[in-house]
């Protein structure tokens, strides 16, 4: 029985992803017919050739993925540290509402970074962009760095420093060679959260910024289905590898972090 | 290398965790802290070690405050309860980590390491990681790691506690060797009053975050301040009596009191300061407790009460009717009566 649910669980999450890769390959695939029969590769060569729209959209994303990556865990890390190693009023107000923005609806929440972001003359900007993404994923990725940080014992950096070492020290030769894992993580969380993201980029964007969603997007919209499916397949591909790396990197480095959950 | 504390308070919110510590440790010397959960030991050590601020007080190095010195610049090691090895370093670099955070020479580093892994017993064990050792071996590298940067000042955190007995009489045995042979400074922090007694050359008992007494063992065993101090140690007998001439009259006998104020006085004892005699038959043992090796007789002449120790073997029985002798024959200790 549990295996039955396995695979209807299974083919539920795939059964879209075959559609888009039947529909990227075959034309004119349309019910009700039972399987594809005109494969093509055309479509394929003229979006990866002719198309400057895509790779400015892929462009866009990666760089907006990258940074939203590294602000998103850079924040995490040290608000995670923060909420391990101290305790007091302001400290215990955070810990409940740094999950906020997950529960905020997404409309609010990036129409409240553009009215701040216009405030500051950032409006339609990379920054507002890279904001907007920042604040949906920080929560995760300070969730991934704290449950890192509660196996690092205070003790261990209370050591640290008492053999002289300074803070900054201490980051680059303790805590992140320990939190490998937990930066990978949370980097790969941050920028697939990112690129899968088209509301807020599209808003904070003002569209001066074109990612690879709002490419895809108008395509899917005007019944093209080929492109649309094309340019899905692309998404599928570069999320799981992203995954993957980040799975399999964070698995070598575990080894040396293995003790905190010990 | 003298250490003083003056006045250290501390209090966290609404507690006063410490109060007016007064306290010093001299070159060479392995001073003990000895006191229940609770008392104030770890804060005070990490007051020392520069971890925490304390509310009020100064401590001085050498005559000279270090109060406002970073923790890595105040040259002392902090030994933690647990071992605190950096998990992802090898035991070498682990023991090399503070001569390299202080930049020494590459030669030094190794001799240093090198040395101290020969002492510490754990040359086979340099290139391994921590969780490839014993909890014994852990904590063997983790102090190795803390004496590798040459503290003045080595401050152990109930460092054995982790520790099986028999590893912990090891290496409270290694501890007082490397303190002999490099006349290293200790502040060891202890809830163990057998350890605190048998490795220090000064006591300090911390009760309530107040320093209730500071002496040599032998002194705060025998000659508490008060009762609280001489319970925290262990059993004692109170024995009442009269002091009269220098000479104290009490039921067990009559000993000497020169330096006491005439009238009522108090001598105390240890249990294992008052022997069972089979030949008399003055008392009647009334209670039995076990203490390890020796077991506590509580023996009752119907008026008074005495606590003796003797050796397990010797199998005395409740309602058993024995003599009581005092073995001490001189330096009683008064507590109250003093002039």
């Amino acid at each position: 029985m549990r295996k039955l649910y396995l695979i209807l669980f299974s083919v539920s999450i795939l059964f879209s992803t075959v559609f888009i890769l039947l529909h990227a390959f075959f034309l004119n695939y349309r019910y009700p017919e039972l399987w594809p029969t005109h494969f093509t590769v055309t479509y394929w060569t003229t979006m990866l050739t002719a198309t400057s729209i895509f790779w400015e959209g892929l462009r866009s994303s990666i760089a907006i993925g990258v940074l939203n990556a590294m602000l998103s865990t850079l924040i995490g890390v040290m608000t995670a540290r923060a909420l391990t190693r101290h305790d007091n009023t302001g400290i215990r107000w955070i810990r409940k509402f740094y999950t906020i923005p997950l529960f905020i609806p997404a409309m609010t929440l990036f129409i409240g970074v553009q009215l701040m972001t216009a405030k500051l003359g950032l409006a339609n900007s990379w920054v507002a962009v890279v904001m907007g993404h920042a604040l949906v994923t920080i929560p995760y990725t300070t969730t991934i760095c704290h449950s890192f940080f509660e196996g690092i014992s205070r003790d261990m950096e209370q050591a640290a420093f008492t053999l002289g070492s300074t803070s900054l020290q201490l980051y680059r030769q303790i805590l992140l060679p320990l939190l490998a894992p937990a930066l990978l993580l949370s980097g790969a969380v941050g920028f697939l959260i990112s690129f899968s993201e088209y509301f807020s980029t599209f808003l904070l964007g003002g569209g001066n910024i074109i990612s690879f969603s709002m490419v895809m997007y108008p395509y899917m919209n005007n019944g093209d289905h080929i492109n649309g499916a094309i340019l899905g397949v692309v998404f599928v591909i570069i999320n799981l590898c992203i995954f993957w790396c980040a799975d399999a990197l964070s698995k070598s480095k575990a080894k040396v972090a293995s003790y905190l959950f010990e | 290398m003298k250490l003083e504390l003056i006045d250290i308070s501390f209090r966290y919110e609404e507690n006063e965790i410490l109060k007016n510590i007064n306290l010093e440790a001299s070159e060479g010397k392995l001073v003990s802290i000895l006191g229940p959960s609770g008392a104030g030991k770890t804060t005070l050590l990490k007051i020392i070690a520069g971890l925490l601020q304390p509310t009020s007080g100064d401590i001085l190095m050498d005559g000279r405050s270090i109060l406002n010195k970073r923790a890595g610049d105040r040259n002392m090691a902090y030994i933690f309860q647990a071992p605190t090895l950096f998990p992802h370093l090898t035991v070498r670099e682990n023991i090399s980590f503070g001569p390299r955070i202080k930049k020494w020479d590459g030669k030094a580093i190794d001799k240093k390491t090198n040395f101290l892994a020969e002492r510490f017993r754990i040359e086979n064990l340099m290139e391994r990681l921590p969780r490839e050792l014993s909890g014994g071996q852990q904590q063997r590298a983790a102090i190795a790691r803390g004496l590798a940067i040459e503290p003045a000042l080595l401050l152990m955190d109930e460092p054995f506690s982790n520790l099986d007995p028999n590893l912990r009489a090891d290496m409270g045995m290694l501890i007082a060797e490397i303190q002999k042979d490099l006349n290293q400074t200790i502040l060891f922090v202890t809830h163990d009053r057998d350890e605190s007694l048998s490795l220090s050359d000064d006591l300090v008992i911390l009760l309530e975050g107040e320093v209730k007494q500071s002496d040599s063992p032998d002194t705060i065993y025998y000659k508490p301040a008060n009762e609280v101090v001489a319970g925290f140690l262990g059993e004692y007998n109170i024995i009442e009596g009269r002091a009269k001439e220098n000479v104290f009259y009490s039921f067990l006998g009559n000993y000497p009191s020169s330096g006491i104020r005439e009238g009522r006085a108090e001598l105390f004892l240890r249990p294992h300061e008052i022997s069972i005699l089979e030949s008399g038959n003055d008392y009647c043992i009334t209670e039995i407790k076990k203490a390890g090796r020796t077991n506590h007789y509580k023996l009752s002449d119907g008026e008074h009460e005495v606590l003796a120790e003797a050796f397990a073997q010797f199998e005395y029985r409740i309602g058993q009717r024995v003599g009581a002798k005092v073995n001490r024959e001189k330096d009683f200790h008064y507590i109250n009566g003093k002039k």
